[in-house]
């Protein structure tokens, strides 16, 4: 019997037996070749990973190669330390890939602009794309993409991934207290750009209200 | 509770991550006053309309492209020496024996040139007491001040100053 044979079934049999498995043993096995563990773990953190990373991103096709690097890394990593949750050092590990890239990218679009000169407008949003709630839906993605890269992070773990502000200064590696002005922060940062969509919004529901 | 103190703690406010101390002195504060509660109305709907940006699946591919990768992932052969499979107390431990040996060792030999220097002290002293006593090597001091003194270095076959 293989290796990965023996540690599949003695994971069957512990989860026969209704035992607990963390998630950090869950990503041993799954280093070790163990396809259930594998599973589980996927279906813990796949969509939370990828939408972290498409909402620190904004762009799909780049969020799933990133998303693709963030899972290999925790099923390989092998500097997971116990003090920290595991989804606290998964969160790290995706917002540390994160801010890496957009690093590089703000690198290669400060070439792009020296080589072509400031002031060209990108036409990355077609008219198209203004129409219905999906006006509203990129309005709110370009007021989020506008935040700075950290105010970004906060926003979204406090947000749509529903973090305590403890568990995000774990993933961030900073004070609470800075966890909270740079969520403030960001949120002002929201208002100032939101403001208009915000009347707008507020006027729809009088009107149907 | 003044507004700048107000304003900092809203987004908490409106989160409902407050305790019920703060959380009942901001609300007394916005029943008070007009510009602290339409800036909470705002951050409500800035937040509300947030939610509105759902997020997205990952592609449809991810599964089976991430178990291939992991299952095609090379075996990680461990050129590893036994001594780095020990675990992190016993690197401790051989480094606190390490250190303890180091530091005796210096301390013996600080100890024994102390040794040395205090016995090639002590049988100076010896010698010139010795001659002393057999009153071969000393001369009779001049003055009552130099009685005392102790020439430890001088032979029987130097001559004292004033011996004549």
């Amino acid at each position: 019997m293989s290796r990965s044979q023996t540690l599949t079934l003695s994971f069957e049999d512990r989860s026969q037996r209704s035992m607990p498995v963390s998630d950090a043993e869950l990503a041993v096995r799954c280093r070790n070749g163990d396809k259930d563990a594998f599973e589980i773990l996927y279906g813990k953190y796949s969509r939370n990973l990828f939408n972290y990373i498409y909402r620190m991103i904004g762009d799909y096709d780049r969020a799933e190669d990133l998303y693709n690097d963030a899972f290999m890394r925790v099923i390989t990593a092998r500097n997971y330390q116990p003090r920290a949750k595991f989804s606290t050092w998964v969160y790290r590990i995706a917002t540390n890939l994160c801010l890496n890239e957009l690093k590089k990218k703000k690198c290669e679009s400060l070439d792009e602009k020296l080589e072509q000169g400031f002031g060209i407008p990108s036409p990355t949003i077609s008219p198209e794309d203004y129409a219905g709630n999906g006006e509203l839906t990129e309005k709110i993605k370009r007021a989020i993409d506008g935040l700075t890269d950290i105010q970004r992070a906060v926003f979204t773990l406090r947000h749509y991934h529903g973090l305590s502000y403890q568990e995000i200064a774990g993933v961030l590696r900073c004070p609470v207290g800075t966890v909270k002005s740079r969520l403030n922060s960001a949120i002002l940062a929201l208002r100032k750009t939101l403001r208009e969509e915000l009347k707008e919004v507020g006027a729809n529901e009088m009107q149907s209200g | 509770m003044r507004c700048s103190l107000a304003k900092r703690r809203l987004t908490e406010y409106v989160y409902g991550d407050l305790g019920e101390r703060e959380r009942v002195g901001i609300r007394s504060h916005l029943a008070s006053c007009s510009s602290c509660r339409e800036t909470a109305d705002e951050i409500r709907g800035i937040l509300s309309m947030a939610s509105a940006y759902v997020g997205k699946s990952p592609p449809a591919g991810a599964y089976a492209g991430l178990r291939e990768r992991v299952a095609s992932r090379p075996e990680r052969r461990r050129f590893r020496l036994f001594v780095l499979e020990r675990p992190i107390p016993a690197y401790a431990a051989a480094t606190a024996i390490a250190i303890l040996a180091v530091v005796s060792g210096i301390s013996t030999r600080t100890e024994m040139a102390r040794l040395e220097r205090m016995n090639s002290l002590l049988s100076d002293s010896l010698r010139v007491l010795n001659s002393q006593f057999s009153g071969r090597s000393f001369s009779e001091p001049s003055d009552s001040a130099a009685r005392d003194t102790l020439q430890p270095h001088t032979t029987g076959s130097e001559a004292p100053p004033d011996s004549g």
